[in-house]
């Protein structure tokens, strides 16, 4: 089973962060999502908003995603279609040791042009059974699955037709990795989705908001629970 | 690619206008788009019926084609003729997309309503369609607009719906609009998200420009009845652009010049989106948009909070692509010599954003034949602008 960890570029600085990456990759952590900010992230809840928005103040740039160092987790990174679109050379981030992109305003029909980069699609508690059969064939790298309607993070209870989007990904495609995200907040949460069929989860509004209480150690720590619980 | 094909015809089935536009949400959204993509593409006889007397008997239908013949002389040049919107119920043209939605919401089963609001027009038209259909409703607004549109905020609480301030980002349209959008992500399957213009994914674009054609479709028939022929040129401002839409869509395959006003704002900023920007996603489609180098979105800046927006229309893109409309800006002060030459010549007050495109038509009447016609769609009243405007002057 894998822990997936979302790490806003640039929160609280884009030094702690880098940092951040590199203790998580040193614990065991198995994909690292990064962040970039996006101006107008509509997809995300309040605490990816907030911490975008310091990042932005901060003044970090898409290409501060060159700056992460190689690690051994899987490194993917999470955007807004305008910034991929703006990017320019997507070589670059190849070169940098990123398998893919995830990209939650851009669904399959307007897939970007992102050579040598997968492309993660997005699944939602409410997509129909063709529709997540589709997603599972087609997706590149990993499934994303989201807990719930809504932005990230949040705290509404699991939508109980997670079981069954989980059920048809795995009928459909069972060599594609299906993570879940949007409000895990805790080991618990975790391990009882991980009973549901899903191969990992995605942890990252709660981390930050654990960095908000007791800065990147704290954050760190907070990973580590998960580590211990689920590992 | 485009030779044979009538620009009439489009989107696609993709929502594609050329190259612009599409269904950039994010994945819980799908099924409501489709879900209101399918209601509205088989929309009834009665369906047909009940909207068009709604639009007469509630909303005011059919609004004048007047001749400014005080203006036109003082001008000295085309003849200018404004088609009234702003004699609607509630003040302005947002009447008419609100009454074609709330149908389509009622036939979907919804029970609430949300919707964003930059000067406050479309929050109040939604507001008044709340309470005529008993809707719950919620209002999203920027805490900067709250301030500058206080009247209109004051109207829509009397009609029963909610306001929900919005303090993030330049606390104006594109953040109320970003508050709506992350609402309906979550909410999305109880809930109609009445999007106030010609923006958002695929097929909010469609669905908005269809309901305000009834103005160009007015405007034709009343050209004919009036002075005998289709107009030489057709004006309109444009913020998100829905007042030009359904003012250009039914003559777009006719040969009229149409040409929409974007706020050219002050030395601080701007509005003119298409005149100024680049093409970029935002808002669930493809189009033009203010933005830096690096794709973040940029503030606008206008004296119009209904033109205070960095994105535009999918197909106004698609047609400044195809040069069918030109996209001209007028600045914050033309707009609003514009709003004072109109009331002291004609008696009529216009909304500051339609006070765009009455400078623009003021200026190019001037250079044209006095047997030419220029219709200006007339998309607000102003009196909503007034307070602002003597405090500024006081």
């Amino acid at each position: 089973m894998t822990v997936v960890t979302y790490v806003p570029l640039g929160y609280p600085t884009l030094a702690d962060s880098l940092n951040l990456i590199t203790e998580l990759d040193g614990m065991g952590v198995d994909v690292i999502e990064i962040g970039v900010p996006f101006s107008d992230p509509t997809a995300d809840g309040e605490t990816i908003q907030r911490a975008a928005k310091i990042s932005l103040d901060n003044g970090v740039v898409p290409s501060d995603a060159l700056k992460v160092p190689a690690l051994k987790a899987r490194k993917y990174l999470m955007t807004y279609g305008n910034i991929i679109l703006k990017f320019g050379n997507l070589d670059r981030l190849v070169d940098s040791g990123y398998e893919g992109v995830i990209i939650p305003d851009v669904p399959i029909e307007h897939k970007l042009e992102t050579p040598q980069l997968d492309q993660v699609m997005i699944v939602s508690p409410n997509s129909v059974e063709g529709r997540i059969r589709e997603l599972s064939a087609k997706s590149e790298g990993f499934l994303y699955i989201t807990s719930h309607l809504g932005t990230t993070g949040g705290k509404a209870e699991l939508d109980q037709r997670l079981r069954d989007v989980l059920q048809i990904a795995e009928d459909e495609n069972p060599h594609i990795p299906k993570y879940v995200g949007f409000g895990i907040t805790d080991p618990q949460r975790a391990a009882d989705i991980l009973s549901m069929g899903a191969d990992g989860v995605v942890i990252g509004s709660a981390m930050i908001r654990a960095i908000d209480e007791g800065g990147i150690s704290a954050g760190a720590d907070f990973i580590k629970g998960f580590l211990d619980h689920l590992k | 690619m485009l030779i044979g094909k009538k620009l009439s015809t489009y989107p696609d089935e993709n929502g594609m206008y050329g190259e612009f536009g599409g269904r950039y949400a994010p994945e819980s959204l799908r099924p409501a788009l489709i879900e209101l993509e399918e209601a509205f593409m088989s929309r009834t006889p009665k369906f047909l019926r009940e909207l068009t007397r709604l639009n007469q008997d509630y909303g005011g239908r059919p609004t004048p084609l007047y001749h400014a013949k005080r203006l036109s002389d003082h001008v000295g040049g085309a003849q200018i003729y404004l088609k009234r919107e702003d004699l609607l119920h509630g003040g302005a043209h947002k009447i008419n997309n609100v009454l074609g939605q709330a149908l389509l919401a009622k036939e979907l089963g919804k029970k609430r309503i949300i919707a964003e609001t930059g000067a406050g027009q479309h929050g109040v038209a939604t507001a008044m369609v709340g309470a005529l259909f008993g809707f719950e409703t919620q209002i999203y607004m920027g805490t900067k607009d709250i301030e500058r549109q206080k009247p209109n905020v004051n109207r829509m609480e009397l009609l029963g719906a909610e306001v929900i301030p919005v303090d993030k980002g330049s606390s104006s349209l594109k953040d109320a609009v970003n508050e709506a959008l992350r609402d309906w992500v979550g909410s999305v399957e109880t809930t109609h998200y009445m999007i106030g213009s010609v923006v958002g994914p695929h097929p909010f674009p469609l669905i908005v420009r269809e309901f305000q054609s009834v103005i160009g479709q007015e405007i034709k028939e009343q050209s004919h009845r009036v002075f005998g022929k289709l107009p030489d040129l057709v004006v309109a401002c444009v913020g998100g652009g829905s007042n030009a839409a359904g003012t250009f869509y039914p003559l777009i395959d006719n040969c009229v010049d149409l040409i929409g006003v974007e706020a050219g704002g002050n030395s601080q900023g701007h509005g003119a989106t298409i005149s100024k920007g680049s093409p970029g996603i935002f808002h669930g489609a493809y189009s033009y948009v203010l933005q830096d180098n690096d794709g973040q979105i940029q503030e606008a800046h206008s004296i119009s909070a209904g033109l205070d927006y960095p994105g535009v229309g999918p197909e106004h893109s698609f047609w400044r692509s195809v040069d069918r409309v030109r996209y001209e800006a007028v600045t914050d002060d033309e707009a609003v010599r514009a709003f004072y030459t109109l009331s002291r010549m004609e008696g009529i007050i216009p909304a500051i954003e339609s006070s765009h495109a009455i400078s623009k038509a003021v200026e190019i009447a001037a250079v044209m034949h006095p047997k030419q016609n220029i219709v200006v769609t007339l998309s607000g009243r102003g009196d909503k602008d007034l307070l602002r405007e003597l405090e500024d002057n006081s």
